[in-house]
């Protein structure tokens, strides 16, 4: 391009042997060179004497240790930009270097310009962020609950780091008895963010671990950005054991704080969050016995006191024999007292009984009884003989008219009875029939008769 | 002994002893069953308290040798 300069000065020396420029030609000549041999730069420096008159357009100037340069930023490109830049402040730009004619001044024309470092991070931060937010890799419900007393805590961090110093003195002294495994990884620089997530998968692979704690001290945000990396938030996201971050100083926050099951503010605080306290134990220790010194004693005096009372109520054994042989004394004298009442009443009741019945012997009712029963005898006597007489005469009375009636009788006078086979005595002509066997029953025997014929009365007809 | 350095036993021990406690709270043990649970107590205490007070930190570190990922014991004091 120097060349080309030349070339352009060259020509207008040759058209007049001494070619002389006024100075605005020489700077649009100088002005021309740069903007068509520049390309739009990248720049990255610090700003000062920043100005934004009423017109809308930012001056200011663009430094680093050594030099420094004029930048102008119209109203038409500043308009776009995200923040107000200050002096101090280490920026980005996209320019194009120019010449401002009207001073001769070397100038760049700023087209973009962002916050250098610290910004560019920031800005990637904010869009990861928003992305796995809105995957929904923050939610609360994916959140795995903090083990109380882990018996193996995984930390992946660097062995040689402030974290883990940090970390194992907190848990020696606050609970010695947790075990520790450490995931050893680079926590920053390049590669760090790929060994982290080879640390994760690992410790899922092993099981060995209760609990993981993802750490690193203090340190620029360069330095966290392993813990701002998508595929480590991704792997602690899929972690099955559960996850505290605890990256950098309780301001400072990570893609991996939000990702995690619990963000701890420092590597100490992660360390506290999963030990018991040492001397809360101990103290909880002493008073528990204390407590049960204190439970125990209720116990005995409760019995104490029941023994008391017990002992009361068991008086001493002599004294019961005591009364009990007193009180037999006493029923002694008292059964030999009623005894000799008892004896002498019954005497009394002999006695009085026996009066009573030499009294009253039944030796004369029995004569008199005997008296009676002989007349009674007598009268009984007497009386059947009088029934006997009266019978008989009844009897010989009933003889003479049984005779009187008596069909024999008539047998006397020559009448017959006739019967048939069967016995039955024959009163009607219709009782028999012809050649029909009979008998005819006489006074003194019978005869065997042959019926020849019947032959009905005539009264017996009209009857008919 | 050995077993009590686990942490997860350590805290049965710990459940252990709050449910003596509360057995002798309630007073209704006989005086023996008390006597037992006391004693119990007070032994499952200082165990414990032995067993803290005795406790080193045991702290590994996992490296790779060859392919193999293999446990190392770790000395908090190189660092």
């Amino acid at each position: 391009m120097f060349l080309y300069f030349l070339f352009a000065y060259n020509e207008s020396v040759n058209a007049n042997t001494k070619k002389v420029l006024s100075v605005s030609e020489l700077n649009r000549l100088v002005r021309n060179v740069i903007e068509t041999n520049f390309p739009s730069v990248w720049i990255e420096g610090e700003i000062s004497n920043f100005s934004c008159p009423s017109s809308g357009h930012w001056y200011l100037t663009l430094k680093d240790e050594r030099s420094q340069i004029r930048c102008a930023m119209f109203k038409n490109a500043n308009h776009k930009t995200n923040f107000q830049p200050k002096d101090g402040q280490l920026v980005l730009i996209n320019c194009n270097p120019g010449i401002y004619e009207a001073r001769g001044e070397f100038q760049l024309v700023i087209n973009t310009m962002e916050e250098a470092g610290f910004g560019i991070l920031q800005r990637k931060f904010d869009e990861l962020k928003m992305k796995l937010s809105n995957e929904g890799l923050f939610d609360v419900s994916y959140k795995q609950k903090i083990p109380k007393n882990p018996s193996i805590v995984g930390v992946i961090t660097s062995p040689t780091g402030a974290a883990i110093k940090d970390i194992l003195s907190v848990m020696k002294r606050r609970f010695p008895l947790t075990k520790v495994l450490i995931y050893p990884t680079a926590v920053q620089g390049d590669g760090a963010a790929q060994q982290i997530q080879q640390c994760i998968i690992n410790a899922n692979q092993q099981r060995t671990c209760d609990i993981l704690i993802l750490s690193r001290g203090g340190g620029s945000i360069e330095d966290l950005w392993p813990f701002n990396n998508e595929l480590v938030a991704r792997e602690v996201f899929k972690s099955e054991i559960p996850i505290i971050s605890a990256v950098g100083h309780e301001i400072d926050f990570t893609i991996t704080d939000f990702v995690s099951d619990f963000r701890a503010p420092t590597p100490s605080a992660a360390a506290e969050i999963v030990t018991n306290d040492q001397n809360k134990l101990h103290c909880f220790f002493s008073d528990t016995q204390v407590q049960l010194g204190r439970l125990i004693k209720r116990y005995i005096n409760t019995a104490t006191q029941l023994i008391t009372i017990k002992r009361k109520m068991l008086s001493d054994p002599r004294r019961v024999l005591r009364d009990n042989q007193q009180s037999l004394d006493q029923l002694e004298t008292r059964l030999k007292k009623g005894q000799k009442i008892i004896l002498r009443e019954k005497k009394y009741l002999l006695n009085f009984y026996a009066d009573k019945i030499k009294g009253n012997a039944p030796t004369q009712s029995i004569q008199l009884k005997k008296a009676n029963i002989d007349t009674l005898i007598d009268k009984i006597f007497k009386a059947v003989d009088l029934k006997l007489m009266e019978c008989q005469k009844n009897l010989s009375n009933l003889t003479k008219v049984i005779d009187a009636v008596s069909p024999l009788n008539v047998l006397d006078r020559g009448y017959a009875i006739l019967q048939n086979k069967n016995r039955e005595v024959i009163t009607s002509t219709n009782m028999v029939s012809a050649s029909e066997q009979i008998d005819a029953r006489l006074k003194d025997g019978s005869v065997s008769m042959q019926v020849i014929k019947t032959i009905n009365s005539p009264e017996s007809k009209r009857s008919n | 002994m050995s077993e009590d350095k686990n942490p997860a036993n350590f805290e049965e021990q710990i459940k252990k002893l709050e449910h003596l406690v509360a057995q002798l709270e309630t007073g209704n043990l006989s005086l023996e069953d008390s006597i037992k649970a006391y004693e119990e107590g007070v032994k499952i205490a200082q165990n414990c308290q032995m067993t803290l007070k005795n406790a080193e930190q045991k702290v590994e570190i996992l490296t790779k040798q060859g392919e193999e990922l293999v446990k190392q014991d770790f000395n908090s004091e190189d660092i």
